[in-house]
């Protein structure tokens, strides 16, 4: 079922999709957005891509199988509880660097966490969808 | 508003349980999937409705009059992503059954 | 004592690890934790005896009353001394027994967990802390029981002693909760103070039931005694630990610790002694009756047992002090006799005295004398503590304040029977004129008798120099009451009744034995086994066991609609009840106030939900599935929560995605529901979903006044430095469950990975 008009589409949206869902984890702590909604959104534009050209291809465009994104998710997240632990001698307890980045929000551990938490969603959506995606 | 949408949730589930008790795979799963639904928006009413007003910090760092309560969506926003992950597993799980021989349909379960 | 407590369980997790490395040596560097502490102790006890009651506290949650507090006074000592003192042995004599048995390392690490446990329950203070110990021991000692798990007699033993023992726990913990109820104390050295309180409350008789229940049941005491002898199929280092010094003494133990909380009224006096007694005299018949050893010492531990509970239930003086140094006694003299008993069972190949070869004593020289020294101590026979603490005994019954000529008749028959038991051990094991000729037994090592000789040596000590105890067991009594006067032990108390009394049982005894042999007496079940409390729990256990088959065969039909129809039926009608008792109907009217846009966006839903219901295409009620989730999404995207709205829009999409992917796989067709099943679901459906409504409403009726809405809209940016509440909530205030969800995300997908992979060789994801 490939469809050109869907394979050009899927290519230049997969880009746009990825930043749309970045932008979304970005301002999740001031705005609606965080981890969970753009690791769907992420998750959405592969699905799209793999739709449009099949699983085995986009999963040799990856630089890491949708099973380890899950895993680097959760280490992240994980990761993210040890500055507290160090500093305030509590797991989790939110710890910011103390400059700023012009365009970025404030960065902290509460963000880190929310990118573990994007990563996780991202990977399970792929593992769920993709299998299913089959060419026949 | 909370009159009409504690009925629409008490609806919701009607059909959901309806759809759970069927002996059909698609429709039972379709079943999970708005029981799941029904649930998150019971949450969401038992929360209190707050017409327009999300539950944001001001631009100047100031509490608003009136707001949602963020507790609710809090709980429903993981809920749903782990109910998409249930529903997703139930409906994999019910696919690799109907590759099984002669399992076609619930009650074939019990051979 | 707290760091020796954690120090054994830290340690008892390395044994393991320790076998592997040590091998069959562990066990003889394992005996040094027990002896370590014996010997520190005694050290301690020598040094600063006045210095009694010693403290330890550890908070673990106040908030609950539980610490870890821990307090050693007498009474805790006696019983710590006992415990490591018979437990080094033991480690030693196991070293050797359960050489090249299988689950070595496993073996002893339950065992080590075990002592750990027993010393934490005689040491701890807070009665939270003590069942949790008590638990512990009855948990460890069902492994240890079940230890040999391939033969169904230790499985089947070992079930019965965690069932009775944990029914008497949970009586425990009831009587305990009980207390708490009427003092408000968790401390139970401070439970003293309360003791007017408890005895002339109305709460009483409750309490002491519960309590001496799981003593009862713990102690073995009739009629719960059954699980004792079945407990033989442990490996024979835990029957003599289980038996001497450890488990059934924890009964005992806790009856001395609440005898000056609940004790000494008319109730207490009734209920111990007429149980202890009516146990010494069934353990004396049937260990009488018992024609395997081990059986022989179980039966006659749970005499011992009936008489501690008969001595701390007449509560006076000279029963105090006659319980006590009953307990050393009997921790000697049984671990001794227990140890044999193994040694004759693994180097004869037999624990029956009917099929043992004859003339034991000459293939065994070695163990005949110790169980001879033993079971001298146990038949009462001077110079061995036995007979001190016998003569105790008989002071005892002879001034008790009731029932004095009873009591003393009963305590001479199981003397008799105590004296023909010590001649059956001695005479009948190892003098036998028949039987095989047992021509390839040997002795065994050394080192197997060491740990025997040892005890048996200290039984026949303690018998010439019962001194040496006086003050150990003074200052156990104190915990009794506090102005018990000192009282010095002597194996000599000159010509009076309680000797004349000694005398006549022994004297019976030697003609009850010479009866037994004269008329070749057969051991039988006999009358006793009709209403023998085991059949009893038989008949329990079967029953219960019936009754689970039965509901299950009625319930769980084996289709998962009806497993459903039942659950979903239940919480109706539970749910159902419990709201209209307790809530009932609210409706607030004033929250009927809808615009025009919700109506039609109400009624569209409600149009595509009817029709994911009812149509007949798999596809179709898919599409209108989909409908309701956006509509569901705009509704949360009007009433505030834009994050959901996303997040349920995303969602909803996904799970269509995947829904259409998997459908095209499945057939078209839907099997459709019977007439019948349609009316039957429709009403429990519809029933729950009015039931939700009208809880809604209910709920909906009060105004909301939340303090956690406040405090997140006070705190999210000023602590958090989030505008987001909703994020701030997820990946701040509530991290960890946050935390807690994507992990369950992740095994999730994991399931889903395993499940599409589980047949492909290479797997792409």
């Amino acid at each position: 079922m490939k469809s050109l008009i869907l394979t050009i589409t899927a290519k230049y949206i997969l880009p746009v999709m990825m930043l749309f869902s970045v932008f979304l984890l970005m301002r999740g702590h001031h705005l609606p957005g965080g981890g969970f909604v753009g690791g769907l959104t992420a998750g959405a534009g592969f699905v799209l891509y793999a739709f449009a050209n099949g699983v085995e291809v986009t999963l040799e465009k990856m630089w890491l199988r949708p099973v380890k994104i899950i895993a680097l998710g959760l280490l992240i997240a994980f990761l993210s509880g040890l500055p507290g632990l160090i500093t305030e001698a509590s797991f989790f307890k939110a710890y910011w660097l103390p400059w700023e980045v012009f365009f970025l929000p404030k960065l902290g551990t509460p963000l880190l966490f929310d990118a573990g938490v994007y990563l996780v969603v991202w990977g399970i959506v792929m593992v769920i969808i993709f299998p299913n995606i089959t060419e026949d | 508003m909370e009159f009409f949408l504690s009925i629409f949730v008490g609806l919701l589930f009607a059909a959901g349980i309806y759809l759970l008790l069927h002996r059909d795979f698609v429709k039972l799963v379709i079943g999970i999937v708005i029981i799941g639904n029904a649930t998150a928006l019971f949450i969401f009413v038992a929360g209190r409705i707050v017409r327009q007003a999300g539950p944001f910090i001001k631009e100047d760092g100031s509490v608003p009059e009136s707001f949602a309560d963020p507790v609710p969506q809090a709980l429903i926003l993981t809920a749903l992503v782990i109910g998409f992950g249930i529903q997703a597993f139930a409906l994999l799980l019910f696919k690799k059954l109907y590759d099984v021989p002669k399992i076609h349909q619930v009650d074939d379960l019990k051979k | 004592m707290i760091v020796c407590i954690f120090t054994i369980v830290i340690l008892s997790l390395a044994v393991p690890l320790l076998y592997k490395v040590f091998g069959s040596k562990t066990a003889y560097l394992l005996a040094i934790i027990p002896a370590v502490i014996f010997t520190w102790f005694l050290y301690q006890y020598l040094q600063f005896s006045p210095a009694f009651p010693l403290q330890e506290s550890l908070t673990w949650n106040p908030y609950f009353n539980l610490n870890f507090s821990f307090y050693l006074d007498g009474l805790s000592l006696l019983f710590l001394l006992l415990i490591s003192g018979i437990g080094a042995m033991i480690y030693v004599y196991a070293g050797y027994y359960m050489k090249g048995k299988a689950y070595y390392g496993r073996f002893f690490m339950i065992l080590t967990l075990f002592m750990a446990a027993m010393l934490g329950l005689v040491l701890a203070n807070n009665w939270l802390t003590v069942l949790v110990f008590w638990e512990l021991t009855s948990i460890t000692s069902f492994l240890l029981i079940g230890y040999e798990h391939e033969k169904k007699k230790a499985r089947y033993a070992a079930w019965q002693g965690l069932l009775v023992t944990s029914f008497g726990g949970l009586a425990l913990l009831a009587g305990l909760v009980l207390i708490t109820i009427v003092t408000g104390e968790y401390t139970i050295s401070e439970l003293s103070n309360f003791s007017d309180t408890l005895q002339s409350s109305t709460l009483y008789l409750p309490i002491l039931l519960c309590v001496a229940l799981g003593a009862f049941t713990k102690s073995a005491q009739v009629p719960f005694h059954f699980w004792l002898p079945n407990a033989m199929a442990a490996p024979t280092p835990v029957s003599a630990f289980l038996h001497s010094a450890t488990m059934v003494k924890a009964g005992i133990y806790f009856l001395a610790r609440f005898s000056p909380i609940i004790g000494n009224t008319i109730e207490w006096q009734i209920l111990l002694c007429a149980t202890g007694g009516l146990t010494m005299l069934t353990g004396a018949i049937m260990a009488f009756k018992s024609d395997n050893l081990k059986k022989l010492l179980a039966y006659s531990t749970i005499s011992a047992l009936g008489i501690m509970v008969l001595s701390f239930g007449l509560g006076t003086e000279a029963a105090v002090y006659a319980g006590l140094a009953y307990i050393i006694a009997h921790a000697l003299y049984k671990s001794t006799l227990f140890m044999l008993a193994g040694i004759i069972d693994k180097q004869a190949g037999t624990k029956k005295i009917s099929e043992l070869p004859r003339n034991l004593y000459k293939k065994m020289p070695a163990a005949f004398i110790l169980v001879t020294l033993a079971a001298l101590s146990f038949g009462g026979i001077a110079p061995f503590f036995g007979f001190v603490a016998k003569e105790m005994l008989m002071e005892m019954v002879l001034h008790a304040p009731f029932f004095s000529s009873i009591l003393v008749i009963v305590m001479v028959l199981t003397g008799t029977f105590f004296v023909t038991l010590l001649l059956i051990l001695a005479h009948s094991t190892f003098f036998k004129k028949k039987g095989k000729a047992g021509r390839n037994i040997i002795a065994g090592g050394t080192i197997f008798y060491l740990a025997p000789l040892v005890t048996a040596l200290a039984g026949l000590y303690f018998g010439l120099f019962p001194d040496q105890l006086s003050e150990l067991l003074s200052n156990a009594a104190a915990t009794f009451a506090n102005n018990i006067p000192e009282k010095h032990l002597a194996l000599w108390h000159g010509w009076n009744m309680a000797l004349a009394l000694s005398i006549l049982s022994i004297i019976a005894g030697l003609g009850l034995y010479w009866a037994k042999i004269a008329f070749n007496w057969k051991p039988k079940a006999g009358f006793l086994s009709l209403i023998y409390p085991s059949n009893i729990y038989q008949y329990l256990f079967n029953g219960v066991i019936k009754l689970g088959e039965w509901q299950t065969r009625k319930i769980q039909t084996g289709y998962l609609r009806y497993y459903a129809m039942f659950t979903l039926f239940t919480i109706l009608l539970l749910a159902g009840f419990t709201f209209f008792y307790k809530a009932g109907i609210r409706i607030n009217t004033s929250t009927i106030d809808v615009y025009l846009i919700d109506l039609i966006l109400g009624i569209i839903a409600l149009l595509a939900l009817a029709y994911t219901l009812f149509s007949p295409s798999k596809i179709d009620s898919l599409l209108s599935l989909s409908i309701v989730g956006i509509a569901i999404s705009i509704i949360f995207f009007t009433s505030g929560a834009p994050d959901l709205a996303i997040t349920f829009f995303l969602i909803d999409t996904l799970t269509v995605t995947v829904f259409v992917l998997i459908l095209h796989k499945l057939p078209k067709k839907i099997i459709p529901k019977t007439t019948i099943a349609r009316y039957r679901d429709a009403f429990i459906s519809l029933g729950i979903g009015l039931l939700i409504t009208l809880i809604l409403f209910s709920i909906t009726y009060d105004p909301l006044t939340s303090r956690l809405k406040q405090f997140y809209a006070e705190n999210s940016y000023n602590i958090a430095k989030g505008k987001n509440m909703v994020n701030v909530i997820l990946v701040d205030f509530r991290v960890l469950d946050t935390f807690g969800e994507i992990t369950v995300l992740a095994i999730g997908a994991l399931g889903v990975f395993a499940l599409v992979n589980y047949s492909k060789k290479n797997t792409i994801l």
